[in-house]
């Protein structure tokens, strides 16, 4: 069967910007704004050809959304695309400092390529620290987010303790939005340390992958139980998290990364429920980037297909959604980037997804040596590619002059690659070090890429979903939630 | 084995971003003949050999686009 | 478009383009569509007739060829479409990002866009004039708020 467009005779006075798709029995239409519409075939073909009726429903839409070229509000769609754009520009927002490269974890598919616990030269020092600190408020951005990831940060409590301290002095007077978070698994956790965090205004996060068996398994400990010395800790937090929020205390929710591997694939629901039972109020579920172990030998036995993980996704979507429709709001956390990128005209300012990526110009990584690189991603591939500079030699100026920066922009940038015609292409991102850790290509064939394929399956479902009226309603709902403190 | 481009649909820059990216699988040789760019391919590792024309055809395809 | 040229032997399809159709912009797009499942390449000419050879990466049976084949012609279609569009429109996408951006970072989008702006000027279909200045005068509309992204919508799928 031909498609509609054979017979359409486009009226090029009449039809603004889109890209379309036909997904199942309608045609998608976005644009660059972000606005989206669905039509039944025969209105796809007079709105081609120019023939819809200016007082009809689907025309006012149609105009106000910018799809028609000569009846639209150039003001409106200008504002629109820069509110959902903001965080292109301004400056790099996003910190990670890696205080040390050590983990006495032994995560099977370790994307950071931890170090034992005997080899403390992966340890960030004090005069680092403060180099890093006084790099990072060199950056224009208003907003500054501080990220400790490691290894395992609080292997290097001092220095963590000096950075948050510090930071917090240095922005009496600068003045910025500073927010600080730790991404850690608990286990070095303690009372005291508790204290301090949650004193100083550091939200947390950890890695839960699913119920105990899966967990120790994706992360074990060796001689302990990971599991019950992260989710102790959970339990604390979530239960701190109840009465802060029953007494009307403002306070940060506990947030947790689940990663899928291998083994993980047979149980969505399991793990979905895990995160239910320990009281959170969503789930990222996050495939495998393939870089450091999960990249190397291991990739065999822990990796899978794209085919595989979406078969795993769209099953683990679905309970989700069930879940919401028995009444209870719990969230995806991937999908409600994408749906606030689709539904409202906010940034959800993740690095990840967006046009250009967020490295360098949104993010910045601070290794425990002071070796300053492009993006989380890019302090994982094993060679110095995406390195940009040192704090204990170069300035931020330096640093972000880097022509590497000017490079990830061009390769991240969709209009530059055959994703300009993607109806997705709105709402998406690439990603320049995966593509040249994977494909040994900056500019990769974006269309053989499994993130590719992975990306244009989720973004179907979600577009499916959202035309029906009550899974619409609950993907409205998740990107009004409340905001956390931050 | 030999593959003949047009030069009306591919662009030798394209080719010779391919045939870098193919090095490690077998040596290529380009000449270019009036309309048509002739690769000559050699010593092609053998657990590529059913597949490496056509999947370097493809890959010099997709090069190609980035230069329309 | 004559009918494709099936070669089962070799599992391919062969399908002849007329490029003053079919520009060669949109047979590359379309062909690129394809690389991840077939095995694509163009020969002819370029003025007069392109062929495109499609080999399927796994044994193609003679419905799945003729499917290749009604697939291919459909997204070439789908694509010379959106190529029309695209450059048609290249030159209003680049002023609303370019001024999207430099209003982001706090410019003067006039004085920034100063030359767009006399590029616009000589646009025919007046897309640089205000919605106002253009309607209010023709049929005494008034311009209406327009809503947030977040608040417009279709009863299929709401903003």
């Amino acid at each position: 069967m031909l498609s509609d467009s054979n017979k359409i005779k486009l009226n090029r006075e009449k039809v603004g910007f889109c890209r379309f798709k036909k997904l199942d029995d309608k045609y998608l239409l976005t644009n660059d704004v972000g606005y989206y519409y669905f039509l039944e075939p025969d209105k796809f073909k007079d709105f081609m050809e120019g023939k819809l009726k200016r007082e009809s429903d689907i025309y006012q839409e149609l105009k106000d959304k910018g799809f028609i070229r000569d009846d639209f509000d150039i003001d409106e769609m200008i504002k629109t695309c820069s509110s959902c754009n903001i965080s292109s520009i301004g400056g790099p927002s996003l910190h990670i400092i890696v205080v040390t490269l050590r983990c006495n974890f032994k995560c099977i598919y370790c994307q950071a390529s931890r170090r034992s616990m005997e080899e403390k030269q992966y340890d960030m020092d004090v005069k680092t620290a403060k180099r890093v600190v006084d790099t990072i408020f060199e950056s224009p951005s208003k907003v500054i987010t501080i990220e400790f990831q490691g290894g395992e940060p609080l292997v290097n409590w001092p220095v963590v303790k000096f950075i948050v301290e510090y930071a917090r002095e240095k922005n009496r007077t600068e003045k910025k939005k500073l927010l600080i978070s730790l991404v850690s698994n608990f286990s070095l956790m303690t009372e005291e340390k508790y204290k301090f965090l949650t004193e100083k205004e550091v939200s947390l996060c950890t890695s839960l992958d699913g119920p105990e068996e899966l967990q120790n398994r994706n992360r074990p400990l060796p001689n302990g139980n990971g599991y019950r010395l992260t989710t102790s800790w959970i339990n604390k937090i979530k239960k701190d998290e109840q009465d802060k929020t029953k007494k009307g205390h403002a306070c940060y929710y506990l947030s947790a990364l689940a990663t899928i591997s291998r083994f993980s694939l047979k149980y969505p629901k399991e793990i979905i429920d895990e995160y239910v039972k320990w009281g959170f109020r969503g789930i990222h579920l996050r495939p495998l980037s393939f870089l450091g172990f999960s990249g190397g030998p291991a990739k065999e036995k822990i990796g899978y297909s794209p085919e595989e993980f979406m078969e795993f996704w769209r099953e683990a979507m679905d309970y989700i959604i069930e879940i919401n429709v028995r009444g209870k709001l719990f969230y995806e956390r991937g999908v409600r980037i994408m749906l606030t990128k689709i539904l409202t005209d906010r940034d959800p300012g993740f690095l990840d997804l967006r046009s250009p990526c967020g490295a360098a110009i949104g993010q910045l990584v601070y290794n425990h040596d002071g070796k300053v690189y492009t993006c989380d991603e890019g302090r994982m591939v094993k060679d110095d590619t995406f390195m940009l500079g040192d704090v204990n030699k170069d300035t931020y100026k330096k640093i972000i002059s880097n022509p590497k920066v000017k490079t990830m922009v061009t390769a991240s940038i969709l209009d530059n690659l055959s994703c300009d015609y993607c109806v997705y292409k709105p709402y998406c991102g690439v990603c320049p070090v995966l593509a040249y850790a994977l494909y040994g290509n900056l500019f990769p064939q974006v269309i053989n890429t499994d993130r590719c394929k992975v990306h244009k399956e989720m973004f179907d479902y979600v577009f499916r979903k959202l035309q029906n009226e009550r899974t619409g309603k609950t993907f409205n709902q998740w990107v009004t939630l409340p905001k956390t403190k931050a | 084995m030999t593959i003949v481009f047009n030069k009306q649909f591919y662009h030798l820059q394209a080719i010779k971003k391919a045939t870098e990216a193919y090095k490690e699988l077998a040596v290529f040789n380009i000449k270019e003949k009036d309309n048509n760019i002739e690769i000559d391919i050699d010593g092609v590792d053998k657990d590529v050999k059913d597949v490496i024309k056509d999947e370097f055809c493809n890959y010099v395809l997709a090069e190609t686009k980035k230069f329309t | 478009m004559s009918k494709p040229n099936i070669n089962k032997s070799e599992n391919k399809i062969v399908i002849s383009v007329d490029p003053k159709l079919y520009p060669l912009e949109s047979i590359y797009g379309a062909a690129y569509v394809f690389l991840d499942r077939a095995y694509v390449f163009l020969d002819g000419d370029s003025k007069k007739e392109v062929y495109v050879h499609l080999k399927g990466k796994k044994k193609l049976t003679d419905g799945d060829m003729e499917n290749l084949a009604d697939e291919f012609l459909n997204e070439l279609l789908n694509y010379s479409l959106r190529y029309q569009i695209s450059k048609d429109n290249r030159q209003i996408r680049e002023y609303i990002v370019g001024a999207a951006l430099i209003g982001a970072l706090g410019e003067n989008i006039d004085k920034s866009m100063e030359s767009d702006e006399k590029d616009w000027k000589k646009d025919p279909l007046g897309i640089a004039v205000p919605w106002e200045e253009k309607y209010a005068k023709r049929d005494g509309t008034k311009k209406k708020e327009p809503p947030l992204k977040g608040a417009v919508g279709q009863k299929d799928g709401k903003k």
